[in-house]
């Protein structure tokens, strides 16, 4: 790969990046716009998400995307129950007056956090029992060729000396 | 290597074996053809059968036969001769080694309480109860009994083991008489007293006493009728049977000749079983080429050995003493080759012109001037003989000088050199023995032969050395013996010298090298005409070239001797207590041994074994002979187990079911050389139905059925790759799993962000429309 491809793929990443960051500006400003009791309810909420965002250094973002997916699930419900509600700061007083949507919003991203670290853990094992058992079928294979021919089929290497045909003299 | 041995010694003690009949000199007389006979003890202080040794009357002999035989031919000449040889006589005896044969059969002692030995079924030893009258010199008598047959008297001849009897002869003769001969009865190996094992031959004893049992005592001269009734005839008789069979005597002098006790006296020719041919004869008895030889190397010979011999009897009858009494065995051979076999024996004596031509016919000391059975018969029967004058040897113009002696003929000259080895071939090398061929000689084809030897030699070290000397020998003195580091021998007595190398190993380089280096072939080639005896010997020599020079089980030495033997008892250990002679009685013998020995699968099948058992099949069991001789012990056993099945085969033999049984554990690493196992298994039962019907050959055909060793080697090797396959993808899967538990958790946690985002999605929706129903979406 040459010197100007690599610099090529870069300023794609860094633009995708960028256009990124403007589609999280826009949302955050239209939701400053257009209801100004959600941004509290939704930086409250989000707070583990933010708090992965700055420790998750791996380059997909995955614990990141895992655990943010979950807590806007957690949050989403209480901002369509705020809008639902007149969209006002009265009604955001009296939801995070109740500690029950507190654990619903932060719940829900230990949740994801769960999920981010066990079901890969899960899945390694199933693949992994998978190919134990492959391996015992042709250890057992292997066996029963040593039975039959004797330690010295297993070594490749072994000189083997067989019965000579002499041709017995008629 | 200049190694002298000395070829005239005769083994035995002469004392002990001629006073061994019980009566002193001059005790009782000595009997000739039944003539009643006076004592004549000259007060010679030796007695010796071939006057080995040296003797009071040793000088007025030989002052009376030079006398007399200068009347006869060539009168300067011989007078000349005869004077050198008064002069060198002493010097001559200075000359002689100790005898290197020591008596071997010292250890045969009569036991002082009655002890009984058995030999095979039929014979009893009583080794208590010697018969010293019938003692060879290289064995003793013992009276023997036939369990069934109690009325005919036996005696066993027992010797040592060094050398061997005359096998074939004995198995020749056991079941039919030759008549005037002793014949044996049976023969086999006993244990002797203190364990030692002895050669036995019984044999019905022939007399009751020696025709004469001293050949130092003088006797009445007998008459020239008697002799020819009493001693030609019956000679002549059994002379004729054994050569229309093959064999001849070699043992004819007069101390092996009995006296029966019926009204008319007749001969009875003794034994010439117990030793090889020529072993026990005196000097006096062989002619001269065969008297040069060392005694174990004279070889089978030819009637007309025996007709000399025959001669020196009749000559030594009709003087009535030993005219070679006290002379030894060098000075024997140095009288008859300068004066003539004839001259030497009969110079002094009167005898009548009737004896004069068959005593000259048969003790011609030419082959070819010899008398011949036919020749004694004609005589027999009054017929005209063939005339035989004697032939004098050319004489050099000038004398050689060898080691301050003067030589003036080449035969002469020969035996001095192969007598003095190391100064001889100092002096065949150096310049004037050539100047004098040349000029003196009066022989031009060996002045030629000789300078062409040396100048083809190629001096380059002291064996090639020692060739040239032989060769030279064999070109002064073709008719005589092969010369070589002082043991001489001649080429159908060459093979008897193997049995010196088993006992002595200094003798392998002269058996080596004599094979090596052709000289059979040289002497061979040399020869004016070849004595039937010999025209075997040329095509043998090569053969054992090449055994010689391989090494292993069933080569080198051991098989030059059961090859230039054969018919020769197996001298392996495992067998030899059980007078193996043929490959049938081996196999039948190991049989037998395997019920009596309970380890006999871990005996060691050795050298003779092998040798005896290849020599026994020819040109067959090659491929099994190298197999005995390889490193990995399955072969090995496989090779032993196939020679003993081709045996069985070849001989169609029956079953040998106890042999069969105490081979079947030795074939366990055998069985491993196939490698599936329930091909073993199965092999295995069928080894064990084989066993069962004694079937050496069944076993050998189950372990080499070429289907199951092919299908054996194919599926091994097949295996091993299926193996390998299976192992390497058993790795694949091992290290991928390695792998896969590095690369799933960031895979697994891509696709929990991915899940996690599409349900976070979805969840929206729902609850979006939930909430705000369709018109949320529109």
């Amino acid at each position: 790969m040459s010197k100007s491809d690599k610099a090529s793929k870069n300023q794609n990443s860094v633009r995708k990046r960028n256009s990124y960051l403007w589609l999280s500006w826009a949302m955050i400003l239209s939701l400053v716009i257009f209801s100004p009791a959600s941004l509290p309810l939704f930086c409250i909420g989000m707070l583990p998400s933010v708090i992965t965002a700055i420790f998750d250094r791996k380059p997909r973002k995955t614990a990141l995307q895992t655990i943010a997916c979950a807590n806007f699930c957690g949050v989403i419900i209480f901002c369509v129950d705020l809008w639902k509600n007149g969209n006002n700061l009265e009604y955001l007083g009296t939801i995070l007056q109740n500690h029950l949507n507190w654990l619903i919003m932060y719940g829900s991203a230990l949740m994801g956090l769960m999920a981010y670290i066990v079901i890969p853990v899960i899945i390694t094992l199933l693949l992994d029992a998978k190919s134990s058992i492959e391996s015992s079928d042709l250890k057992r294979q292997m066996q029963s060729l040593r039975d039959e021919w004797g330690p010295e089929v297993a070594d490749e290497n072994l000189e083997v000396k067989f019965m000579p045909l002499i041709g017995v003299e008629k | 290597m200049n190694q002298r041995i000395d070829n005239n010694q005769s083994p035995g003690s002469a004392p002990e074996r001629w006073t061994a009949g019980g009566m002193s000199a001059g005790q009782l007389p000595p009997t000739a053809l039944g003539s009643p006979a006076t004592i004549d003890n000259q007060g010679n202080s030796l007695s010796n059968t071939g006057g080995e040794q040296t003797g009071g009357a040793m000088a007025t002999d030989s002052e009376r036969s030079y006398t007399l035989s200068a009347g006869d031919h060539d009168a300067d000449w011989l007078a000349e001769e005869a004077a050198l040889l008064a002069q060198n006589d002493a010097q001559a005896i200075e000359a002689i080694d100790a005898p290197e044969i020591r008596n071997p059969i010292d250890f045969v002692m009569a036991s002082s309480r009655p002890v009984v030995i058995n030999l095979k079924k039929n014979f009893r030893v009583l080794a208590h109860r010697p018969l010293p009258l019938f003692d060879s010199p290289s064995a003793k008598a013992f009276e023997a009994l036939h369990v069934r047959d109690r009325e005919r008297k036996y005696y066993a001849l027992v010797s040592d083991t060094q050398i061997p009897p005359r096998v074939n002869m004995v198995l020749g003769l056991r079941n039919s008489g030759v008549n005037g001969l002793v014949c044996p009865q049976d023969w086999g190996v006993i244990e002797w007293i203190g364990g030692k094992p002895c050669y036995t031959i019984i044999m019905e004893q022939p007399g009751i006493k020696r025709l004469v049992r001293d050949l130092a005592d003088t006797f009445v001269p007998i008459s020239d009728k008697m002799v020819s009734r009493s001693l030609l005839a019956p000679a002549y008789t059994m002379l004729s049977e054994l050569a229309s069979r093959g064999y001849t005597h070699r043992a004819l002098r007069l101390t092996n000749m009995f006296l029966n006790d019926g009204a008319e006296a007749s001969v009875v020719f003794g034994e010439c079983y117990s030793k090889v041919p020529g072993f026990d004869q005196p000097a006096v008895f062989e002619p001269i080429e065969s008297a040069l030889c060392h005694p174990i190397a004279r070889g089978e010979g030819g009637i007309s050995d025996d007709i000399y011999a025959l001669g020196v009897c009749l000559g030594i009858l009709l003087c009535g003493y030993n005219p070679f009494n006290g002379l030894s065995a060098q000075q024997i051979i140095d009288r008859k080759m300068t004066m003539g076999s004839f001259n030497a024996l009969m110079g002094h004596a009167r005898v009548s012109p009737m004896m004069m031509e068959p005593l000259r016919g048969m003790l011609a000391d030419s082959h070819k001037n010899r008398w011949g059975l036919r020749d004694l018969d004609n005589w027999l029967n009054g017929r005209q003989s063939s005339p035989h004058t004697a032939v004098s040897r050319p004489k050099a113009a000038r004398a050689f000088k060898f080691l301050g002696e003067p030589y003036y003929s080449l035969p002469h000259l020969a035996i001095a050199l192969g007598r003095y080895w190391t100064q001889g071939v100092e002096e065949v090398l150096k310049k004037p023995m050539g100047i004098w061929l040349k000029r003196s000689s009066n022989d031009e084809e060996k002045s030629e032969s000789f300078e062409k030897l040396i100048a083809q030699a190629p001096m380059e070290d002291a064996v090639a050395n020692d060739i040239v000397l032989s060769r030279a020998c064999n070109i002064f003195y073709p008719e005589g013996p092969i010369f070589f580091r002082g043991v001489n021998f001649l080429p159908d007595g060459f093979k008897n010298i193997l049995f010196l190398c088993l006992q002595d190993s200094s003798f392998y380089p002269i058996v080596h090298d004599v094979i090596e280096r052709r000289l059979l072939s040289y002497w061979l080639n040399r020869q004016s005409s070849l004595p039937l005896q010999y025209i075997n010997t040329m095509e043998s020599v090569a053969t054992w070239k090449k055994f010689l020079n391989t090494h292993g089980l069933g080569f080198g030495l051991e098989r030059c001797l059961y090859e230039a033997n054969p018919g020769m008892l197996c001298l392996s250990p495992l067998v030899f207590q059980h007078t193996v002679t043929d490959l049938v009685s081996l196999l039948q013998t190991m049989d037998e041994l395997a019920v009596s020995q309970p380890d006999f699968s871990k005996v060691i099948l050795d050298a003779h074994l092998a040798g005896f058992i290849l020599a026994g099949l020819r040109n067959t069991g090659l491929g099994f002979a190298k197999m005995i001789n390889l490193e990995d012990d399955a072969q090995k056993r496989l090779g032993w187990l196939g020679l003993l099945s081709l045996i069985q085969q070849k001989r169609r033999m029956g079953p040998l079911p106890n042999l069969a049984a105490a081979i079947y554990p030795w074939l366990t690493p055998i069985l491993q050389l196939f490698h599936s196992h329930s091909r073993q298994n199965r092999i295995k039962e069928e080894l064990e139905k084989a066993v069962k019907n004694g079937s050496l050959t069944g076993m050998m055909a189950i372990l080499q059925n070429y289907v199951d060793i092919l299908n054996d080697k194919n599926g091994f090797y097949r295996a091993r790759y299926e193996y390998h396959a299976l192992k390497i993808k058993n790795e694949e899967i091992n290290l991928s799993n390695k792998k896969k538990l590095e690369s799933n958790i960031p895979i697994g946690q891509q696709i929990v962000a991915f899940v996690a985002g599409a349900t976070a999605a979805v969840f929206m929706l729902v609850v979006m429309y939930r909430e705000y129903g369709w018109e949320f979406f529109l």
